[in-house]
């Protein structure tokens, strides 16, 4: 079956695809929690890849939202210009407003007139498959009360006739039970969007809860995001430790993996914290380099808490940097945790092997255990972190996701 | 509607900086977590929070070794700011950004208020 991408990491995926046609898509989000940068993100992905857009707005005026697309990074205005993109206003009318939209509706609280306008859009021109955001739900049933949500059957006959493909944003306010049982059904799918208090951070997820059709998806599975500006929906995972022994080449790794990344260090060796952030494969990531000497263990301990993944440095030509490494592992409290193992300096004489290194850590079968060299020997400095080679880096981020995730 | 924590965290971060001479401020975990922030923009919130948490940790395991009993603050003076960190329960720390010439009696006994709500509101 043909799908159309969100281009929301994780996302697609989890749909099997992204968004189908003739089905409707809800994104449900809980109070306190943003749900309209995902539609920002699809219907720029459906845009340019050359479908068209129609955006009803219903809470607020359609021009906050081109701000707001334009907050995160990017730009309805050509699409708009061409015809790609329009809105079809149901606020104005809410607000007594005239409203310069190319449709637009008079009586925003008669759901029908809503019904009329969207006909009348979908048979306009307009190139490719044919995405609806409807922003909002709740304003719906705030504005044309709960009786317009049967008036959804009617939209979604709509779609089917036209293929198009509804995503529309919801809100649970605290409605009556039967609202949203309504609104469970009237749905093919269902995202949502929840805040999770993990001891004392709040962390927010995307779980798909309904989905309809058949293929590869996959329920109940939460993904962690967090919303970038700019750069949109981002998977999320606020701590992953990066630990090993003294001089097996931690910073060098989190210097290496980071887009940006700073180092309390003295001397070349690391005293108290590196610290690096990656925007990598739609992963948002923050990276916790520990000191590797043996003195500085209480830090170890105290930065241990609470990471999603642990990412072991070891020198392979150090047998020694191997029974550190698995101390270090217990000390920061990481067993139990997704790990993987790095093995450094792989190209240097008399470097061991992964096998070999398996064996001495007497680590199981599962965890990967993934070669590293630096990207020129020749430029590797003393007290400098060295810079690895990024395809070598990018594998040991997707086998630590991927184990997260 | 009851505010989430999360607004409630940022109501008192706000309430700090409506006291004066303090620039901004952040709670963070024990272990380095941003929990909640009001910085200066080019600040990168993230990194600022990892490395109070270090300073204040390390603190506390420079203090212990010794056997003087427990951290109550750690306080670093630059030459543009001052930065206090003080305890705000078991699991986090509150990070304040006050200006140089700054009554710091004042201004500590207004941080440790906001502390100690930072720490009800997080049990």
């Amino acid at each position: 079956m043909e799908a159309y991408a969100t281009s929301i990491p994780r996302l697609d995926e989890l749909l099997d695809g992204g968004l189908k046609p003739s089905t409707l898509t809800v994104l449900w989000a809980y109070p306190g929690i943003e749900s309209a940068p995902f539609a920002y993100q699809a219907l720029m992905e459906r845009l340019e890849s050359g479908d068209s857009v129609i955006y009803i707005n219903q809470s607020k005026m359609g021009k906050t939202v081109e701000d707001e697309i334009e907050h995160y990074g990017w730009s309805v205005e050509k699409y708009k210009a061409g015809g790609e993109f329009f809105f079809l206003d149901a606020y104005s009318g809410l607000i007594n407003a005239e409203s310069d939209e190319r449709f637009s509706v008079k009586n925003s609280r008669d759901v029908t007139e809503i019904t009329k306008a969207l006909k009348e859009a979908l048979n306009s021109n307009g190139s490719g498959h044919k995405l609806v955001v409807f922003d909002s739900l709740s304003t719906m049933i705030d504005h044309c009360g709960e009786s317009s949500l049967d008036e959804l059957i009617e939209w979604k006959k709509i779609f089917q006739e036209k293929k198009a493909t509804g995503l529309f944003l919801f809100t649970e306010w605290p409605y009556e039970e039967k609202v949203l049982n309504k609104v469970k059904l009237v749905s093919d799918a269902v995202v949502q969007l929840k805040a999770i208090e993990e001891k004392v951070i709040l962390r927010e997820f995307f779980i798909v809860s309904k989905v309809s059709w058949d293929g590869k998806t996959k329920k109940g599975i939460s993904v962690p995001f967090k919303i970038a500006v700019p750069g949109g929906v981002k998977v999320y995972i606020p701590k992953i430790l990066v630990t090993g022994a003294y001089n097996a080449g931690k910073s060098s790794f989190v210097h290496s993996a980071s887009t940006r990344a700073v180092s309390v260090d003295r001397v070349g060796t690391t005293v108290a914290l590196d610290h690096g952030h990656v925007d990598y494969a739609g992963f948002s990531v923050d990276l916790f380099g520990t000191p590797g000497q043996e003195r500085f263990d209480p830090i170890l301990e105290l930065l241990g808490g609470e990471s999603l993944g642990v990412i072991a440095v070891v020198d392979s030509t150090n047998v020694q940097s191997l029974y550190r490494a698995k101390d270090m592992l217990q000390k920061s409290k990481s067993i139990g945790l997704p790990v993987v193992v790095v093995a450094n300096k792989s190209n240097l004489e008399g470097a061991l092997k992964p096998d070999e290194i398996r064996q001495k850590m007497s680590l199981p079968a599962d965890i990967p255990i993934i070669k590293v060299t630096a990207e020129d020997l020749s430029k590797v400095q003393v007290n400098e972190p060295a810079k690895l080679r990024e395809g070598e880096v990018h594998a040991v981020l997707d086998a630590l996701f991927n184990r997260i995730v | 509607m009851p505010k989430s924590k999360k607004e409630e965290l940022a109501d008192l971060l706000k309430e700090l900086e409506n006291v004066g001479d303090i620039d901004g401020a952040a709670i963070t975990t024990r272990d380095g977590l941003l929990v909640a922030s009001r910085l200066p923009r080019d600040v990168n919130a993230e990194t600022f929070a990892a490395m109070s948490a270090t300073m204040y940790g390390a603190a506390e395991t420079a203090v212990s070794e010794l056997r003087k009993g427990a951290v109550k603050r750690v306080i670093s003076e630059a030459e543009d700011c001052k930065l206090v960190a003080v305890d705000a329960g078991p699991t986090a720390a509150l990070v304040a950004l006050v200006r140089p010439e700054a009554n710091l009696g004042l201004v500590l006994m207004e941080i440790i208020k906001v502390a100690n709500s930072t720490k009800e509101l997080m049990r």
